[in-house]
């Protein structure tokens, strides 16, 4: 096997578009659409209904399902509202930073006491988020109340 | 979970790295295409980064089991006509590794269709490869920027 440490400069399409200015926006509508995509998918599969049913009482075409479901198009209001209402679902706008919060909470996952062996009465749970992940060397820094 | 390419020591490439390499931007482009490349990147980093806050998991149509006994799972990015595949694993629930990609035309043309087939059988089982080389060397990645 080669020396793996001898790697051979490689372009990366990725780092690259991050440096455009546009990047960042076009970043953040995908990630929208992405949710948003995936929404509508796991509703309609739940639903039982196929694209061809979803378009007919969307009153649009299969084509355009597979399209917002893949992501491919940008849709306007009005379609996306007929779509939404077809699915039993709703728009609702909301305080990003709120999301955040909501994000954080759902993604906090809790740690049994005696995982730490710790036996101290007052706490229970610890409760960490994704964003402060707890690294082995962590452990002793972390405050119990 | 941090993302990473693998990287293969043998051709001293990272093959998703590559595949991606057709989404590059370059200076001959018209702004129309530089527009649709940059969409297309923010589009699949979008996501890959979905997958690797929610367990290698991304819902939707974006990834899907395999049909046959493999140790990978596949991302499924749509552009056009054409359909991405990014073949990845979870490593040790701490890494996604991007394995290797392939673009595989929507509609067949005609008496292409076993063509297509066997490029893709031979994409898999070069997939497969690349796994089984970073499982027994578990350092042949290179970041995810």
């Amino acid at each position: 096997m080669k020396n793996i440490n001898n790697k051979e400069i490689q372009r990366d399409p990725i780092a690259e578009a991050r440096k455009h200015p546009k990047f960042q926006e076009y970043a953040q509508d995908t990630k929208d659409r992405i949710e948003l995509a995936i929404k509508i998918y796991d509703t309609r599969i739940k639903k039982g209904l196929s694209q061809q049913a979803l378009a007919k009482e969307a009153k649009t075409t299969q084509k355009i399902i597979s399209k917002i479901e893949n992501c491919e198009i940008n849709v306007g209001y009005d379609l996306i509202t007929r779509v939404i209402r077809s699915l039993g679902l709703k728009l609702k706008v909301v305080d990003a930073k709120e999301k955040l919060l909501k994000k954080a909470e759902k993604d906090a996952f809790c740690l049994p006491m005696d995982w730490f062996d710790i036996n101290s009465k007052k706490s229970k749970l610890i409760y960490q988020t994704k964003e402060e992940k707890i690294n082995s060397e962590d452990y002793s820094s972390i405050k119990l109340n | 979970m941090d993302i990473v390419y693998y990287y293969d020591a043998d051709s001293q490439i990272a093959p998703v790295k590559k595949f991606l390499c057709k989404y590059a931007i370059s200076s001959n482009d018209e702004s129309r295409q530089k527009e649709h490349k940059l969409k297309m990147i923010a589009l699949i980093d979008g996501v890959i980064r979905k997958a690797s806050e929610n367990k290698g998991i991304v819902g939707g149509q974006f990834s899907e089991p395999l049909r046959g006994n493999w140790n990978f799972q596949a991302f499924r990015i749509k552009d056009g006509r054409i359909l991405n595949r990014i073949f990845y694993f979870c490593y040790y629930s701490n890494k996604l590794v991007l394995l290797s990609a392939i673009d595989k035309p929507d509609n067949y043309e005609k008496g292409k269709k076993k063509k297509v087939d066997r490029e893709y059988q031979k994409a898999l089982l070069k997939a497969e490869d690349y796994y089984k080389k970073f499982i027994n060397n578990s350092k042949n990645y290179e970041e995810y920027k």
